[in-house]
């Protein structure tokens, strides 16, 4: 083993794309930064893996929308290789035969839905504007850490002046508008615009996805927001392929942190962070190394972090029970694929650019709310929800010509079976389950799998340490959002042990590989050490 | 053409409380009313041979304080339950939980180290109802900008909330828009207490106890419980006629006029003011201000028509979700029967089955996708029949069913006859005897509760408690203070902030705010 110096000024927990931005960041500003990954690759959640010859799978995450273009810059991603190319469209098959696509190009979009309602074509302006609005209200929060509504320090009560500000400046229907998105459900919300069954199935999906909630559950709008606050070339709502599957972004923010000279140990678990005298000294390692810093910052969930790698004897027991009451659902699994040739979906051509984006094979918001129903039950659904793509018909440096990758993330999918823990069986079954869907669309699908790889929220959690398999560390419900994130008092990334950080997706603003967390959890820390912080730049303005 | 200072549309107690205080301040004012009487959905019907009872609302958590002593309903006699209401949580285990008065101050049924933790939450949920009882009682802020007050009280009562304590605070804003199932299952292990609590949270309202924002449902109940008193509730046995004859004798007494059988057909407007109102039987009054206390799809699309408004009005009120899904089942019994322990069911109890937080779930699930339950759950009071009539010694159960979807997958045609026999037949299991009693027995579905009570969806609320229309969000923001953009149009009812149950505060608040507002 190389010989590795053994203090550091921060040692980040985890190389996932929150933990590799808040490195780089710190790194960039002078201090000696380590990071530990427990795994052989890196990358967390976003990564791609050679698992069958020749294929590579971006086998966690699978598109990309919400990284923040900012840190791209900052971080001078585009020159370590990062290209995200994007989506151009999308389908639902619908079960009497037909199917509905979406195109990048808003008038072929809005043509493809008169097919099936002139009004709901109409509706669609209303409602691409009205949620275009709520994006821009939102955006630059993103890249804000949130003020705790409870204090009465400075910089906490101007925070809540310049909220209650940009509140002050919607007129009273905007801010009503505001409200009732905020709180309703998906359903009810495209209720309002919509009255095609089909055309409100496609446009709830974003409203569901990582999330243990149906479309019929309130606060389900919200989540549809988390989904369309991204952008691509500027692109707002738009999403990208990266080029090379999703660890491209792990391997362009690696390289440039290795650039500015920070350092990176795959390999190496953590078994406890150190803690002495209420203050962190370092980590020691599950094979017995130590290594010291005076700040440690985990990338892991705010459970990991506080249950498992931090003695619960150093923490104030209200805190602990708090961290216990946290909600991280696991409610989605997925299934990966690897392909000898394209499938063929005989009421769609081979070449309809619609084929090249998300793939839906759930037509009624019915089916996607009973599918919610058997998660409640404790089981995964009969009928799930796929959000299907097969990013080799965009990127060909992912398989060899000819052969695709496909990418199947499904929902719901719960952390145990009836209460029971996975068992080889229904991982199985749950496989085949989803397999049958996508065949009974695509006949002759199941003899084009050279390989495939199940995941359940169990392989998610043991693999890449996402408590219950939760994507997005934590659920985005209202009291988990803004300053609840991960919990009240401590929504500003510290922790109540001096020197330890949090910066993983159970802070503000949550999940998705968004990088955001990691890069405010930055600008605290060094804050805290009294560092300038002039090379994070503010969120864009948005126009 | 008679002409009137003040026209009222509809006499249910909303409707009643603005009559008579507009007609105490000296105006001259007429109470026009579809139906045969006053009442609304809380009026007496005649069930069975000759007796008489509320079809509909059987109970009240809460009639507000200030209505009483605001109108002077203390002098005419109003029945209270002195001791309180207590509830009675049925399983078919025989575990049953028995909630205190004021819910659940004292519960039976549960261990020590259960209770302790109860008593805590309960206590917090009461802090945080606080919030509600003091917002019920306020004109929202509106989209106008005579609404200073108004923001001034919000912001003393956000500063108060704040003054309870840091810890406090925080957990309010992290609860508030929690699902009740979260709050409960952090807190709680008795099965039959959660699954009381959850139906408590989520009746008359389209929510699971796992949907977010269904622990909202509780803090607007405890609210009530609150602005009301706290430890008497009203009289299962006549309370609710009791209410509804204090205030038909205080509109009376202020000299208003009633006008009964006369469906309002149309409200007459010129340049976007309301001048008078037209009956369907041809009859036109006129006046310079019209407070409609019926529901505002009604008031808006119906009587006023959208040709007066502006397309985003309409379209906001079109979107209203006002299906109801709640349904009342009325079964007189020749006497009260007796539970599975030989214990007496009480006449003054409340009755509650819902075993299980799972139980109240799947009754949601079965209501989302407009199905039957498979197991429903409900909640009845025993009223002692008294009348000099044939009648005189039995029994009337009023049995409120919850999740009862208005538009049925299928039709209800022998549904009806299913759902009453599946609500029976649970009764049949926790007091054996129950069936083989029944004089008569009657189920009015949400759209029957439409047509016979003329409000849109049969909705009890007018529109669903939700959190995207609560305060300045009820009905919707442009018309959320009482007023709306037709001059001399106010709204009243409990499709209005605060709403729901037999508060009283929505007509009380909007009787305040025409005070203030209309020249006489």
């Amino acid at each position: 083993m190389q010989s590795v110096e053994k203090n550091f000024d921060v040692i980040v927990i985890g190389s996932g794309h929150n933990g590799l931005v808040n490195a780089c960041y710190l790194q960039k500003a002078g201090l000696n930064v380590l990071v530990l990954e427990k795994n052989d690759w890196i990358g967390g959640a976003a990564v791609s893996r050679e698992l069958h010859p020749g294929i590579l799978y971006s086998n966690c995450s699978y598109v990309c929308s919400l990284f923040r273009p900012e840190i791209m810059r900052d971080l001078e991603l585009p020159k370590h290789g990062l290209q995200i190319v994007a989506i151009e469209g999308g389908t639902v098959f619908t079960r009497d035969g037909d199917y509905l696509a979406s195109f990048r190009n808003y008038h072929a979009k809005k043509r493809e839905l008169e097919r099936f309602s002139v009004k709901d074509s109409e509706a669609y302006s209303r409602y691409s504007r009205d949620i275009l609005k709520q994006c821009r209200f939102i955006q630059p929060l993103l890249m804000r850490t949130a003020p705790d509504p409870a204090s009465f320090k400075f910089r906490d009560l101007s925070e809540m002046l310049y909220l209650l500000r940009k509140v002050n400046d919607l007129t009273a229907s905007e801010l009503a508008d505001t409200v009732r998105f905020w709180t309703m459900s998906i359903s009810d919300f495209l209720d309002e615009y919509f009255e095609n069954d089909v055309i409100k199935a496609s446009l709830a999906v974003s409203g569901i996805i990582g999330t243990a909630l149906g479309p019929m559950s309130p606060g389900t709008a919200y989540v549809l927001l988390h989904h369309y606050m991204g952008e691509v070339d500027g692109s707002i709502g738009a999403w990208g392929y990266a080029r090379g599957g999703m660890g491209a972004i792990s391997k362009a923010l690696t390289s440039s942190f290795r650039a500015m000279g920070g350092t990176l140990l795959n390999n190496s678990e953590v078994e406890k962070v150190d803690i002495r005298g209420a203050r962190v000294k370092g980590v020691i390692l599950k094979n017995g190394d130590e290594y010291l810093a005076q700040n440690v910052v985990s990338n892991a969930d705010v459970k990991r972090t506080f249950l498992k790698l931090t003695d619960p004897e150093h923490l104030p027991p209200n805190f602990v029970k708090k961290v216990n009451n946290f909600k991280i659902r696991g409610s989605s699994g997925k299934v990966n694929i690897a392909l000898d040739s394209m499938p063929n979906f005989p009421v769609i051509s081979d070449n309809n650019p619609c084929l090249k984006g998300d793939i839906h094979f759930t037509d009624s918001i019915e089916r996607m709310e009973r599918a919610y129903d058997d998660w409640k039950m404790g089981t995964w659904s009969r009928d799930p929800f796929l959000d299907m793509m097969i990013p080799t018909l965009t990127d060909p440096t992912m398989a060899p010509p000819g052969k695709h990758f496909m990418s199947c993330f499904v929902q719901y999918c719960p952390p145990k079976v009836g209460g029971q823990n996975w068992t080889k069986e229904n991982k199985e079954a749950f496989g085949e389950t989803v397999i049958q869907q996508i065949a009974d669309y695509s006949p002759g699908f199941k003899d084009k799998i050279l390989h495939m790889e199940v995941r359940t929220p169990k392989e998610l959690e043991e693999e890449v340490g996402l408590t219950e398999g939760n994507i997005f560390q934590g659920e985005l419900t209202f009291d988990q959002l803004l300053f609840n994130r991960p919990i009240p008092g401590y929504a500003q990334y510290r922790s109540p042990i001096k020197g330890l950080y949090m910066c993983g997706s159970s802070t503000h603003p949550g999940g998705g590989v968004m990088g955001a967390p990691g890069r405010n959890a930055a600008v605290e820390i060094l804050k805290d050490l009294n560092m300038p912080d002039s090379d994070i730049r503010d969120a864009y303005e948005v126009l | 053409m008679k002409s009137y200072d003040v026209i009222v549309i509809g006499a249910g107690h909303n409707g009643l409380i603005v009559a008579s205080k507009l007609a105490s301040s000296g105006r001259k004012v007429l109470l026009i009313e579809a139906g045969e009487t006053y009442g609304g959905m809380a009026r007496s019907e005649v069930l069975f041979e000759g007796f008489q009872a509320p079809e509909l609302a059987s109970n009240a958590f809460g009639i507000s304080k200030d209505v009483v002593q605001d109108l002077g309903l203390s002098k005419y006699e109003i029945l209270f339950n002195e001791d309180g209401l207590k509830t009675v949580g049925l399983n078919t285990e025989n575990e049953n939980v028995i909630f205190g008065s004021s819910f659940g101050k004292s519960i039976e049924g549960i261990g020590k180290e259960e209770f302790k933790r109860w008593k805590e939450l309960r206590e917090k949920f009461f802090n945080q109802s606080h919030l509600f009882q003091r917002l019920a009682s306020q004109i929202p802020v509106g989209s106008n900008h005579k609404t200073f007050g108004s923001k001034v009280n919000l912001f003393l009562t956000a500063a108060k909330l704040r003054l309870q304590g840091r810890e406090q605070f925080q957990e309010l804003l992290r609860m508030i828009t929690m699902c009740i199932a979260d709050l409960v299952e952090e807190e709680l292990e008795t099965p039959s207490l959660k699954g009381l609590i959850s139906f408590d949270s989520t009746l008359g309202i389209k929510l699971g106890p796992r949907s977010p924002t269904s622990y909202l449902g509780l803090l607007y109940k405890l609210s009530q419980i609150k602005a009301s008193y706290q430890e008497k509730s009203l009289s299962i046995h006549g309370g609710v006629t009791s209410f509804i004859n204090a205030l038909f004798k205080s509109a009376e007494e202020n000299g208003v006029d009633f006008v009964f059988k006369g469906k309002v057909s149309s409200i007459i407007i010129s340049d976007s003011v309301a001048t008078g109102v037209k009956l369907e039987n041809g009859m036109e009054y006129s006046a310079k201000t019209i407070v409609s206390s019926i529901s505002p799809v009604n008031t808006f699309l119906d009587l006023v028509g959208a040709q007066n408004l502006e397309t985003d009005l309409t379209r906001r009120i079109r979107a209203l979700r006002y299906s109801g899904n709640t349904s009342k089942l009325n079964i007189i019994l020749e006497e009260i029967p007796k539970l599975n322990n030989s214990q007496n069911l009480d006449e003054n109890y409340r009755y509650v089955y819902a075993p299980s937080l799972a139980s109240v779930e799947s009754n949601f699930n079965s209501l989302k996708y407009n199905e039957l339950p498979s197991d429903p759950n409900f909640e009845i009071y025993f009223n002692k029949i008294s009348s000099e009539s044939s009648l005189n010694g039995a029994v009337m159960a009023s049995i409120c069913i919850q999740n009862t979807p208005y538009s049925l997958k299928g039709d209800w045609k022998n549904s009806k006859e299913v759902l009453m026999k599946k609500v029976i037949s649970t009764i049949q299991k926790l007091a054996p005897d129950f069936s083989k009693g029944i004089l008569f027995k009657s189920l009015l579905l949400p759209h029957e509760t439409e047509k016979k009570y003329c409000v849109a969806g049969g909705h009890w609320h007018h529109s669903e408690l939700q959190i995207d229309s609560l305060y300045s969000l009820r009905p919707t923001f442009d018309v959320s203070d009482y007023s709306t953009p037709i001059d001399g149009l106010f709204i009243c009812g409990a499709g209005t902030h605060p709403g729901g149950n037999l508060f009283g505060l929505s007509g009380l608040n909007a009787a305040k705010k025409i005070l203030r507002e209309s020249i006489k």
